[in-house]
């Protein structure tokens, strides 16, 4: 079976580099795509077809759950948010939920120290995981 | 996570918290009035965000909770439950500095730092509590909401179908549709599928799937009947949701279709009427009805009426059993063949053409008299006799309506005017431009009310369709029902039609116009005579919200200074390496070899001639080869200066701020405005202007604008304007500071001038205006006690005019008292790049600017003669002062001095001014172009060092400052002159 794909959305180059690393770790998943806003998002989604789609929420031009909303329309992919805006209950959250985002996680944080970096990074390769089916990653 | 990455983790931090601050610094400085407020507090809010999530993953916590606490200041703003005055703006702008610090000091230490406490508190009051309580306990997620309830997401669907419409029609064309373009038309369908299941149209959704199916079998007709499904389904979104669902575009692109089908009936129903006596046949006339039906169906698609019509006519006599016996008909078919392929050709020119209204008429008027000629014979029924134009009149009816009677609608007619319950009435309806009014219509005509015959009618340029309808209502309720599908009215109008009442004076028909909007007066009656006169132009379809794009990043690229540096000094070395190869390549030493060689060789041996010859051709293609790489490495140099060039609006960037807050230390007020932010000039000058700049705002500020009551008593707006412009004229950039504060006090400055001893008060009152404010540059002309409200300017511009000068720009200034003054620099584009002599002192490469280098000579020791101490060589007839750079710079100096023996001794001619003197170098290098670069602090302290510069080995090329070594030179030549021979 292919290995899922997934396109990775988010305005800075940072996160993009953290998560986009994070991501590229499991040999199991594949890193088709990262795209910088969502008008570029939508562009990828439609010639790429992902599976998966992490996206912010933050994001200058079009917010992430205004790239949801056109994603419900147009794509089948998974969409697991990755914000610190999205708390829990939050506002932004539920909105999220409601435009069918599958897991909603918070930012990686404390990617400098190494065991941090395992830690945050488990959070997000797990909830790819679960999205596309595939057996929990092994406890860092 | 390998220290490759986390390198290039911090890098992308300090591009991107850079980024971020900058915009911050900005947003924060903007006046409320400066654009969208509600746009200004998301950018805020969206930067201290981001601010947030790189501070947390780099591990900076204090500037994490600085920003976060920000963010939440300006969440309560967004929320509108604070305002964002500037109570609210400068704890905002501390915070800015405080992340400043703390990502500088982070990216430095690459640890944490602190944040100061007492910012934090304030940060929080503003916040409110919240930012301090504990999160609220989580509520459950709310039920999916239905998304076709959703507003926003049916205007998207919507727009996803509207924008699909064109790639589905493509289908059409199956035989030119290759691989590529069939996987994009069904991609395009099993989108639109998707997004119809998820709102729930579901036999939408079906119906996609068929046509996918269709497409997939290629079967032309299922393909074809899917879309005129797909057609008017989106016809009815587009309805339900009032915007246009792509069926507009769908019907056009069908209509092209169509246009085929037109030629292809059109052929068939030549063959047809070719032979006129077949006819006779029902089921051959049958078919042939049939198919003009279609055709004139699909000429009203293409909106041509004429055509349409005189094909119904047509297909009416099929119909009515033609009378194929009847000595007028073969003639009748003949025309019609003719009219038929006249239609083809007009059809087929771009645009399409209608028939000849003229031809029209004359073979519709004569197939009419035929048919009734015959139906009189034939049946002579009552009721299908036709109606006179004086049967019209009675009715109140135009009678212009006779020809559009046919038999039926004749019967029709009486029928209606027979029965007592049922009305007449006149409704003309334009319905070219808006399709849901159309819709609507011809629903409305399908359902409530009988038609009994429709004409088109050309009024104003424009084909309006008036349609005769029976009905019991009364006239106000009908025109309620087209209101509610014209709500906008001027597309539909209705009036009844009164029998004339042969009492009535003046044998006026009676007519009630009644305009479809009660509310509406202004709108032009229908006149009596059934035509609706300078009917207001229907308005024109809304046009399709477009989305805003203007803030595309339009390939911005941005790169951290420090690699622009590193590539820089690379291509400076690779400078250097070309200048080697080219002082290799011409090197006098074996072009005198070869020569000599040459001469020695003279008629000798051949062989030893040949490899002289190959040595030679090896010779001119080093040369060729260094032409071509010189000139390559120019060009790139040329390109990368552009990299290191930034619009100066990073620069006026930084001064919104600070000009607010001087104006509001002195209680005045001032419009600070930027021009020409665009221009572009070298990323050092940047730097380097910045501190004279903020002198001349700050001057500005202080003593050249007036306060506010000075300016009103003056006439002048309470309200000062201070402007940063920048100007490029070709390889220069004027940047100006201007504001309409009181201007120079030419006399203040000349009685000080005086009072300082800078001019003796008999010849200042000889100089011109200009000259006087010279003194403004003059040093020392700024003392504090200058520093009063009448002096204007003055302070420290002796040290701005230096740093301009440094720059290789020059200022000037332009005033008028009580009106203002404006500062103009002006500057080369890049300060960056330094045309200098390359020399070499013992083993330290050293580049003296070109512009103080008048030459270099060549002496021997014997030209060497003391002179008053000091040691000079003649030179064009005049006394040369020499003395060694290497004393001159305080280097320790190894070669004999002065100099003895044989052999050549070089000596740069250093100029300044009108004075010149000699220093004497161990090795002439050559001419090079250098970046300069911030030197060392430790190296900036050494006398003359004005930067450096690296080799390509990675040496340090020590750049001179023209000025200071002239100065230097002197020294050492003074001090020389004191030691007794």
């Amino acid at each position: 079976m292919a290995k899922p794909t997934i396109l990775l959305v988010d305005d800075s180059v940072l996160m993009r580099t953290i998560i986009g690393d994070i991501v590229r770790a499991d040999d199991e998943l594949s890193l088709v795509g990262a795209a910088e806003n969502g008008k570029v998002a939508l562009e990828m989604v439609k010639s790429l077809k992902p599976d998966i789609v992490l996206l912010d929420i933050e994001m200058p031009e079009m917010s992430g759950l205004e790239v949801m909303e056109h994603l419900s329309l147009m794509s089948r992919a998974k969409v697991i948010i990755i914000s610190s805006v999205a708390q829990v209950g939050s506002p932004e959250a539920n909105e999220a939920r409601a435009l069918g985002a599958v897991e909603i996680i918070a930012k990686p944080s404390g990617t400098m120290s190494l065991d941090l970096a395992h830690k945050k990074g488990h959070d997000i390769v797990a909830a790819i995981r679960r999205a596309a089916g595939l057996a929990p990653p092994a406890k860092p | 996570m390998t220290s490759e990455l986390i390198e290039t983790l911090w890098r992308q931090f300090g591009v991107e918290a850079a980024e971020h601050f900058d915009l911050l610094e900005k947003l924060l400085s903007a006046s409320p009035g400066d654009g969208p407020e509600a746009e200004r507090i998301a950018a805020l809010f969206r930067s201290f965000h981001s601010l947030k999530g790189a501070a947390r993953a780099m591990d900076l916590f204090a500037m994490e909770a600085v920003a976060h606490r920000a963010e939440t200041v300006l969440g309560r703003v967004r929320s509108g439950a604070l305002a964002l005055t500037e109570e609210v703006a400068a704890p905002l702008l501390e915070a800015l500095d405080a992340l400043r610090c703390l990502a500088d000091s982070g990216m430095r230490d690459r640890r944490d730092g602190q944040a100061p406490g007492d910012l934090l508190a304030r940060l929080d009051t503003l916040g409110g509590a919240m930012a301090v309580a504990k999160p609220a306990p989580v509520p459950p997620p709310p039920p999916p909401v239905r998304l076709h309830e959703n507003e926003r997401m049916l205007g998207l669907f919507v727009g996803l179908l509207h924008d699909g419409m064109a790639t589905l029609t493509r289908a059409l064309d199956l035989d030119s549709l290759d691989e590529e373009g069939l996987r994009s038309v069904d991609d395009t369908a099993d989108r639109l599928e998707l997004a119809c299941e998820r709102l729930n149209f579901l036999p939408f959704a079906d119906t996609l799937r068929r046509f996918r199916e269709a497409l997939a079998a290629r079967d032309a007709d299922a393909i074809l009947r899917e879309l005129q499904a797909v057609a008017t389904a989106s016809d009815r979104i587009g309805r339900l949701t009032g915007k246009d669902a792509g069926a507009v575009i769908l019907a056009t692109l069908l209509a092209d279709h169509n246009a085929q089908i037109l030629a292809q009936g059109g052929a068939r129903a030549d063959a047809l009427l070719a032979d006129s006596a077949a006819l006779a046949d029902a089921s051959v006339a049958a078919e042939l009805a049939g198919l003009l039906d279609r055709m004139a169906a699909t000429l009203d698609i293409v909106r041509l009426p004429r055509g349409s019509a005189l094909l119904r006519v047509l297909a009416d006599v099929m119909r009515r059993t033609p009378a194929t016996d009847h000595p007028d008909w073969p003639v009748l078919m003949a025309d019609a063949r003719t009219m038929l392929a006249d239609l083809a050709v007009r059809v087929a020119r771009d645009p399409a053409e209608d028939l000849d209204v003229d031809e029209v008429d004359s073979l519709e008027a004569r197939l009419r008299a035929f048919v009734d000629a015959v139906s009189a014979e034939r049946e002579a029924g009552e009721a299908r006799r036709p109606l006179t134009a004086g049967d019209l009149a009675e009715l109140g009816l135009d009678l212009g309506l006779l020809r559009f009677l046919s038999p039926d609608s004749t019967a029709d007619l009486r029928a209606a005017i027979a029965d007592p319950e049922m009305r007449l009435y006149e409704v003309t309806a334009f319905l070219e431009t808006s399709p849901e009014v159309a819709s609507g219509f011809v629903q409305w005509m399908g359902s409530k009310v009988r038609a009994i015959t429709n004409w088109p009618e050309f009024i104003d340029g424009k084909t309006w369709l008036r349609v005769l309808i029976a009905s019991p209502q009364e006239l106000p309720a009908l025109a309620d029902a087209l209101a509610g599908i014209d709500p906008g009215g001027g597309f539909l109008r209705i009036r009844a039609c009164a029998p004339s009442d042969p009492t009535g004076g003046g044998g006026e028909p009676l007519t009630t116009d009644v305009p479809v909007l009660a509310d509406a007066p202004s709108l032009p009656a229908v006149q009596s005579a059934g035509a609706p006169v300078a009917t207001a132009a229907p308005p024109p379809p809304a046009a399709p919200s477009t989305r805003s794009t203007t803030t595309a990043a339009g390939g911005v690229l941005r790169v951290p200074g420090e690699v622009i540096d590193r590539f820089m000094a690379r291509i400076d070395g690779m400078v250097l390496l070309s200048g080697d190869l080219n002082a290799t390549a011409n090197d006098l030493r074996l072009e005198t070899a070869l020569a000599a060689l040459t001469e020695r060789l003279g008629a000798g041996d051949p062989d030893l001639r040949v490899l002289r010859e190959a040595v030679e051709h090896h010779r001119r293609d080093l040369l060729d080869l260094d032409t071509q790489l010189s000139r390559s490495v120019d060009r790139l140099r040329e390109a990368a200066l552009d990299l290191r060039v930034v619009p100066i609006e990073s620069l006026f960037n930084q001064f919104p701020r600070v000009v607010r807050e001087l104006a509001r230390g002195q209680g005045k007020s001032v419009r600070f405005a930027t021009e020409g932010g665009e221009v572009r000039i070298d990323k050092s000058m940047v730097e380097m202007l910045y501190d004279p700049l903020m002198h001349m705002v700050r001057n500005a500020i202080d003593h050249g604008i007036e306060p506010a009551a000075d300016r009103e008593a003056m006439g002048k707006p309470a309200q000062a304007t201070l402007s940063l412009r920048a100007i490029q004229r070709n390889s220069r950039v004027v940047v100006e500071i201007v504001d309409d504060g009181r201007g120079i006090a030419t006399e203040a400055v000349r009685a000080k001038a005086v009072r300082q001893g800078l001019i003796g008060e008999e010849d200042s009152l000889h100089l011109s205006p200009d000259a006087v404010r010279e003194f403004i540059f003059a040093p020392g002309f700024s003392t504090a006690d200058t520093v009063t409200e009448t002096s204007g300017r003055g302070v420290g511009m002796d040290v701005v005019r230096t740093a301009i000068t440094r720059l290789g720009g020059s200022i000037a200034i332009r005033t008028r008292e009580g009106a203002g003054t404006a500062f103009a620099i002006d500057l080369p584009l890049s300060a960056a790049i330094l045309r200098t002599l390359l020399v070499q002192v013992d083993d330290q490469v050293l580049a003296i600017p070109d512009r103080f280098v008048e030459e270099v000579c060549g002496f021997t020791a014997d030209d060497f003669h003391r002179v008053s101490g000091c040691w000079t060589v003649m030179r064009r007839k005049r006394v040369l002062p020499v003395v060694r750079l290497a004393d001159a710079l305080g280097f320790p100096a190894e070669g004999e001095w002065p100099p003895s023996g044989p052999g050549q001794r070089l000596v740069v001619v250093l100029r300044q001014g009108r004075r010149r003197i000699g220093l004497e170098i161990d090795k002439l290098l050559r001419r090079g172009d250098l970046f300069v670069r911030e030197s060392h602090p430790g190296l900036a302290e050494v006398p003359g060092v004005g930067g450096v510069s690296l080799l390509n080995d990675g040496r340090i090329v020590i750049i001179l400052d023209g000025d200071e070594l002239y100065r230097l030179a002197a020294l050492a030549q003074r001090r020389e002159a004191d030691i007794p021979a």
